[in-house]
């Protein structure tokens, strides 16, 4: 609704008033950041040792990647968020399909499953360092009341990976639920009147109604979960320091933390930042390539 | 209506066996959301549980949920134990003003990106979108270094400013849920006169609450329990927040366990309470801007 005349010029430039100062100072910070983040991953620079940054071109980058310790976290990393992010999907849509469908208790079974959504990411560990402690931990506890061999959780090599994974499905599945519900409460409810008619069973329903309608939110909640475990840090600082038995927890933030922030190799830890940056656009175009036309049957 | 009514005579003439089918199922799936919801709350139960034990309570090889006896003394003994009033104090102070700033902030550009026509409009939200991707530690650096350079290390700045500007995240969910506010309203607030700031504030802030308050919520829990931040930016002890106290407590106390989890609960009750207030709405601000695009 554009208009003629005087006024014209007045209401072309208010859209700018409104959205550009703050457009301009996030996207600004983050362009700035960005690039004095590349020319700093370019240089060796520790700020206590050599004040002034030294070039060394691609240097940093070559010398990461010819490290075995960090493909090895790059390993760590596509499984800790592989292994995370999917049984997050699995089980908040489950979650989420549930309290949807529950008659009795409904509020009081949606809260409990949001809970950790509020625990603080610090606090979240503590309590599940006390959980996964070898001779006191409840854990355990419950295993020798199955009958079952007891677990070294956290302290040992094998179940260290499966025990941050553990620990961030319980953290973060609460999110997808979160997201997941609402999209199923914003679901029209003819589709499934129709079906119910037509003698569809409620897996058909799910399979025909629910997915592809909610295919939209499930990839965002997908997107936003891959982007957030691939950079998961707080959790698996507490649990798992410096990675872990093994190193086998050692996930790329840890890396970047351990390996480039403790000892202040600034220029590595910008490049480490870098891959990290890479490998989630990378991985974020693969599932945006994957679901795009998937499931859409209408 | 007509499409309701047939349903009903659809369920009117179910046999009897499929009705009893439809029970089994629905008692199976109570007993499995319960099941659930119990597996997620238990670790914060179980915490409640181990700031009221005493010591000789906490190594037992058979651990109660109900410690006997219970041991209040617990939280008074953590509380005094660092200043936590000032810690609370502290964060409070700069929750409030994040939230303040944020939903203000964000309201207002997403308000401009929902219902304005100009230039490279798209081509901009992508742009603050994508900005989402960048990962905190590539900021990390170059932000303390223009902070240091502005003066404002050890101050509330750096912790406070950003919310001014807003957050990609939010101004995305808000402009989703304008989206779906119906045009004329806007139409018929500028025949009766009003500018694009009135419609902004007069209509679409109340209209917008339950998102509004998702931002709330959300920068709530994001500022509460903010460690990074505080941490690098904070250096004297009387500015510092909750969780870096909690930090602090966890060095001194660490072996305490009931203690270090007296003082986990007093840092986490607001977060409790507010969510506790705010749960239905922001589920409904969640689904109202339904992330549909």
């Amino acid at each position: 609704m554009r208009r003629v005349g005087s006024p014209k010029s007045r209401r072309a430039l208010a859209p700018y008033c409104w959205v550009m100062p703050s457009v301009i100072v996030i996207v600004g910070v983050m362009g700035y950041a960005f690039a004095k983040g590349f020319s700093i991953s370019l240089t060796k620079w520790n700020p206590f040792l050599n004040p002034t940054p030294v070039p060394v071109g691609l240097g940093n980058y070559v010398k990461l990647l010819s490290d075995p310790l960090f493909r090895h976290s790059v390993y760590v990393t596509v499984v800790f968020a592989a292994g995370s992010v999917g049984a997050e999907m699995l089980l908040g849509m489950a979650g989420a399909l549930m309290v949807q469908k529950l008659r009795f208790l409904k509020g009081l079974v949606r809260t409990s499953m949001l809970i950790p959504m509020m625990l603080a990411p610090a606090i979240a560990g503590l309590i599940w360092k006390l959980f996964m402690d070898i001779d006191f931990g409840l854990l355990n506890y419950f295993l020798s009341l199955l009958g079952l061999p007891e677990i070294g959780w956290i302290a040992d090599k094998t179940w260290v990976l499966p025990s941050v994974v553990l620990v961030d499905v319980w953290q973060w599945t609460p999110f997808v639920v979160l997201i997941l519900l609402a999209g199923l409460q914003s679901l029209p409810p003819e589709p499934y009147e129709a079906a119910e008619i037509d003698g569809a069973t409620r897996l058909q329903a799910f399979r025909y109604i629910t997915l592809p309608l909610m295919k939209r939110v499930i990839v965002i909640t997908l997107l936003f979960r891959t982007i957030f475990s691939l950079r998961a840090f707080d959790t698996i600082f507490l649990l798992a320091r410096g990675g872990g038995p093994g190193q086998n927890a050692l996930t790329l933030s840890m890396y970047l933390y351990e390996r480039a922030y403790i000892p202040f190799h600034m220029g590595m830890a910008a490049t480490a930042s870098y891959i990290i940056l890479i490998i989630t656009l990378l991985i974020t175009a693969v599932i945006l390539g994957l679901t795009h036309g998937a499931g859409s049957t209408e | 209506m007509t499409v309701s009514q047939s349903t009903v005579a659809a369920r009117a003439t179910k046999p009897g066996h499929i009705k009893a089918v439809r029970a089994v199922q629905s008692v199976l799936l109570h007993i499995l959301a319960i099941g659930l919801g119990v597996i997620f709350i238990a670790p914060f139960v179980w915490m409640v549980s181990t700031s009221l034990k005493d010591v000789e309570q906490l190594y037992t090889q058979a651990p109660k949920l109900i410690p006997n006896p219970m041991r209040f003394e617990n939280y008074a003994e953590a509380w005094n134990s660092l200043p936590f009033l000032r810690y609370t104090l502290n964060t409070s102070f700069i929750t409030v003003s994040c939230i303040v700033l944020e939903v203000i902030s964000c309201g207002f550009v997403a308000f401009g990106f929902a219902r304005m026509n100009f230039k490279l409009r798209d081509f901009w939200f992508g742009v603050l979108l994508a900005s989402m991707m960048l990962p905190g530690s590539v900021k990390m650096i170059p932000m303390y270094v223009i902070w240091r350079n502005l003066g404002m290390l050890d101050t509330y700045v750096p912790l406070i400013l950003p919310a001014a500007f807003g957050s990609a995240f939010y101004i995305f969910l808000l402009r989703q849920f304008l989206l779906g506010i119906p045009r004329e309203l806007d139409d018929a607030a500028r025949i009766d006169g009003c500018g694009y700031l009135q419609i902004w504030w007069h209509i679409m802030m109340p209209l917008t609450r339950t998102a509004l308050i998702t931002v709330a919520v959300f920068t709530f829990m994001g500022a509460w329990n903010d460690f990074f931040g505080p941490l690098i930016y904070l250096t004297s002890d009387a500015k510092k927040t909750l969780a870096l106290g909690l930090r602090i407590f966890q060095g001194q106390y660490g072996s305490e366990d009931h203690l270090l989890m007296a003082a986990s609960v007093i840092v986490l009750l607001p977060c409790l309470m507010v969510f506790m207030a705010a749960q239905r709405y922001f589920i409904k601000g969640i689904a109202l801007s339904g992330l549909k695009g």
